[in-house]
């Protein structure tokens, strides 16, 4: 799959889980971002992130050392 | 899983079904019904460093069709459960208890942790290297987490179940300081134990409910009929409780509400909101 088209998967899935907490969609994301601060992701959340990515892109996350996007753009 | 109880006096208390006894109880069922899931001993649940994880409870609630009063000694109990998950971390139970005159709901929330020091203000989410998984998956968080998580983020404003409205509150009515007793509120594992803090939240409400009527003894005189903990942190066996009681309300003649926040005295942190409905025992 190109990196663009993944990167628009991931992003989805990002708006998936800030939808089901009541939060709006996001245009863009950038390596940078933080799960925690820059996107509003609770710990709950980001346990359903990590499933979604991890059903989607068929890859392991470690979720004691998840905090970044970039940490996800490099595994899928 | 489903098993039968004939209740007698180590799972009574104040002429009850003992809440304290019951909280472990099915907090023992749920993480049965887990590592058989799981295939595995209970000590065998490791992450992919190979450090021991815990099943830590993030929410549990308890519904009784009358209250805890109702279960009586010699009565059989009939217990069912089931557990489904979300992922690999994330595990629901919902455990019945029936007898021929009364009947407890519970739903039970748990995920991994992992304590990597000494301190259990730093508990880690974890997620555990499992080989077969032969637990129900879910599709979605269920209602149970989903609240749980919307109430952690602020979200919502209101608290709607079956037996009462609870208004989210931050501001305390009464505070009042809980010193452990350790040899009662440390699990094995050097925590502070999920089924202490409904305790602590009791004791905590009839010293202030005593106080307020003193001709009355509050834990002879009402029964919990409801009971809702959302776990949000631990706590430090050196450390001491600040209860704070947010909101109490007559929901009629022989009901109670009561909302309330545990915090840690060392540095305030928030680590419980507990929300309960108590029946007045010989008005029903």
């Amino acid at each position: 799959m190109p990196e663009h088209n993944k990167t628009i998967q991931f992003l989805a899935i990002i708006n998936q889980v800030r939808e089901n907490l009541g939060l709006g969609a996001i245009p863009e994301i950038s390596p940078e971002m933080t799960f925690k601060e820059d996107l509003e992701i609770d710990s709950i959340s980001l346990e359903e992130l990590v499933v979604y990515v991890e059903e989607k892109f068929d890859v392991e996350l470690d979720i004691e050392i998840l905090k970044t996007v970039n940490q996800v753009l490099k595994i899928i | 899983m489903q098993q039968n109880l004939s209740i007698a006096l180590p799972q009574m208390a104040v002429k009850a079904l003992s809440e304290n006894w019951l909280f472990k109880e099915l907090g023992h069922l749920h993480w049965k019904m887990l590592y058989k899931g799981l295939n595995v001993s209970s000590s065998a649940i490791k992450n992919a460093n190979g450090d021991r994880l815990l099943a830590t409870f993030t929410r549990v609630t308890i519904e009784c069709n009358s209250h805890l009063q109702a279960f009586k000694e010699n009565d059989q109990v009939n217990i069912q459960g089931t557990i489904q998950r979300f992922g690999q971390a994330m595990y629901f139970s919902d455990i019945g208890f029936q007898t021929d005159n009364a009947t407890i709901q519970a739903a039970l929330m748990t995920n991994f942790s992992v304590n990597n020091s000494d301190n259990n203000k730093k508990l880690g989410n974890s997620k555990p290297v499992i080989t077969t998984n032969d637990i129900a998956k879910l599709s979605k968080i269920p209602p149970l987490g989903h609240e749980l998580r919307m109430l952690k983020a602020g979200r919502i404003q209101q608290l709607i179940t079956k037996n009462a409205l609870f208004n989210i509150l931050e501001d305390p009515i009464i505070e009042l300081e809980y010193i452990f007793n350790p040899y009662y509120d440390f699990n094995g594992a050097g925590l502070l134990y999920f089924a202490a803090y409904p305790i602590i939240n009791d004791i905590c409400e009839a010293r202030y409910f005593n106080t307020k009527k003193p001709q009355e003894r509050w834990e002879l005189n009402y029964a919990t009929t409801y009971k809702d903990v959302f776990y949000e942190g631990n706590c430090n066996i050196s450390d001491s409780i600040l209860y704070q009681l947010v909101e109490w309300e007559h929901l009629n003649e022989h009901q109670i509400k009561t909302a309330s926040i545990l915090r840690r005295k060392s540095d305030g942190e928030k680590i419980a909101r507990i929300f309960s409905v108590k029946t007045k025992i010989n008005q029903q």
